[in-house]
């Protein structure tokens, strides 16, 4: 089973490579890590700009690197969450739909296998992509924002890291539900904005994963964490998964 | 010793009975064909074989083993076999035969040799994405006989193939027979007549016929004489007089008509003066017997008469 599980990941990580779903994961990352620290920075001058041709003066708060934290948060939790959701809503339902999950099925591995494999690759592209944007980010912000909390922002980078995983756990079990791409696209996504209006609620909408993003900006700040989040998340991993595994074992092909 | 055991398996999609209680074996060594017409069933038993599909009901073993443990016993061809378009054909191989537990070394042996058993020696390192319909095919066969199972499932193993392809397909098949019990479908009956040892006949989800081949064919399939005439017209005039004389011909194509053996030899002399009467000029005449194809039209036919 150990070695089954490394020969599955191997296959996911490369196909993920030859798809080039990594890359454009990897380089979305990257450019909203650079993106973030920059935007935030320059937004007074670009404000001013948009004001001088309107005749109109617009006057801010001083910009700190709380807006800078602020912008890359936001990046991730709404672009990153779709393009997340676009990466990982074929995984399964893709081969259904292609007939390469056959070639699997009748080989001696079990379905946990198949699904762990990929929800593990999911893990490993969504931390390299986070790895990448921690840097780019790290390095535009230190030196635009004196003061900048490295140590913290990057703590605070694995509850970012965490909101992604559930995203992807969570369209990867709908993807093993349902048999076309697209109809797991859809219903994450739908899943993903009731939990989003879940979380903007007071009380109870505090245990929405979609809080998580939140909790890093209080971590970045040197706040104490809610671990009322948590709960969402851990049911979305581990009851999403035993779910849409028990759905998935009585997935059968087309006649 | 029976390689493949099924007992009275069963599968209902929704309202329709795909399989109405299937039984049967298939000894060590042997070649099986399983027949029938479109969706009579055989897709559906060969994928419970397979492992891709639980029944409704009943049960099966493949070399004695009745459980999840039998997959690695068993190699599988799908109708429309579907890999990894952005593997190549030796990754997957090897892919394949890792998931078997195979050595390297041996996975690395086994693909050379596998690669030009079936003739994919020049594809073997393109992109399975680009590869025709009858490469698939061809990789299919390899990838599911790498592991050197004890049963191999070939569904249509030789419908995407050019005449070459068939040809070099059967004779793998023939030469696998020492190796693995192969449990195989096909509609060019031709094909299986030639290969197979054991032959079974399903119709609407029942096995109406299992029998040795060899039987099958010397109790089914009746001689006839096949009277081959110069003009379509002539065939045509033929057939009318004997229906005239009571005995029954059948239409072989424009310029043949077919009798019974028994009925030849009984009206010979009858035949031979309608011939020389309305002056009818024949081509040749020749003795033929039924093929597995004759057979299998006879009890379709029989079959939905019943129904």
């Amino acid at each position: 089973m150990h070695s089954h599980i490394n020969i599955l990941l191997a296959k996911e990580v490369t196909e993920s490579f030859r798809s080039h779903r990594f890359l454009i994961w990897t380089i979305i990352c990257g450019f909203f890590g650079i993106l973030s620290p920059l935007s935030a920075f320059y937004m007074p001058n670009i404000l001013a700009l948009i004001g001088s041709t309107q005749n109109i003066v617009l006057t801010m708060t001083e910009i700190t690197y709380r807006d800078a934290v602020d912008q890359y948060v936001k990046n991730f939790t709404q672009l990153g969450s779709i393009l997340m959701i676009f990466l990982a809503m074929g995984s399964v339902a893709g081969e259904k739909a292609d007939g390469s999950l056959q070639f699997l099925v009748v080989r001696p591995i079990t379905y946990r296998l198949i699904l762990c494999s990929k929800m593990l690759a999911m893990v490993f592209m969504a931390g390299s992509g986070i790895g990448i944007a921690v840097i780019f980010s790290s390095l535009y912000a230190c030196y635009l924002f004196p003061g900048f909390p490295l140590i913290q922002f990057m703590q605070s980078n694995l509850l970012l890291m965490l909101y992604l995983v559930v995203i992807g756990v969570m369209t990867i079990s709908v993807s093993a539900m349902v048999k076309k791409p697209v109809v797991a696209g859809l219903c994450s996504l739908g899943l993903w904005l009731l939990f989003s209006m879940f979380g903007s609620l007071g009380g109870s909408g505090e245990y929405s994963f979609t809080r998580l993003g939140t909790e890093m900006i209080r971590i970045t700040e040197g706040f104490s964490m809610s671990l009322k989040p948590f709960v969402s998340s851990l049911v979305i991993l581990i009851g999403g998964s035993e779910g849409s595994l028990q759905v998935f074992k009585r997935w059968e092909p087309y006649q | 010793m029976a390689m493949i055991e099924v007992d009275h398996i069963t599968k209902r999609y929704r309202e329709v009975d795909a399989l109405k209680g299937i039984s049967l074996s298939v000894r060590q060594g042997t070649v099986f064909g399983f027949l029938g017409p479109n969706g009579a069933g055989k897709t559906t038993l060969m994928r419970i074989l397979a492992g891709l599909i639980e029944p409704t009901s009943g049960n099966f073993r493949i070399n004695g083993v009745a459980n999840e443990a039998m997959k690695k016993h068993v190699g599988y061809l799908a109708q429309q076999p579907s890999f990894y378009p952005w593997m190549t054909g030796r990754e997957l191989l090897r892919f394949s035969g890792k998931l078997y537990g195979m050595a390297s070394t041996e996975i690395e042996q086994r693909i050379s040799e596998l690669l030009e058993l079936c003739g994919m020696q020049h594809a073997a390192d393109r992109k399975i994405g680009g590869y025709s319909g009858g490469m698939l095919q061809r990789l299919g066969i390899a990838q599911a006989i790498l592991h050197r199972p004890r049963v191999t499932l070939l569904d249509e193993p030789a419908s995407a193939l050019d005449p070459v392809g068939r040809k070099d397909v059967l004779d793998l098949i023939t030469r696998l027979r020492e190796e693995t019990t192969i449990f195989m479908s096909s509609h060019i009956l031709e094909d299986v007549q030639r290969v197979c040892d054991e032959v079974a006949i399903i119709s609407q989800g029942s096995i109406i016929l299992h029998e040795n081949m060899k039987s099958l064919l010397e109790s089914h399939a009746r001689p006839y004489m096949s009277l081959r005439f110069a003009t379509s017209s002539g065939a045509c005039a033929f057939l009318t007089l004997l229906e005239s004389q009571s005995v029954v011909g059948v239409v072989e194509s424009d310029f043949k008509v077919a009798i019974a053996e028994a009925d030849y030899h009984k009206k010979y002399s009858q035949i031979m003066r309608m011939l020389a009467e309305h002056d009818l000029q024949l081509d040749s005449i020749s003795r033929q017997a039924e093929t597995l194809e004759d057979v299998f039209m006879h009890h379709i036919k029989e079959e939905r008469k019943h129904a």
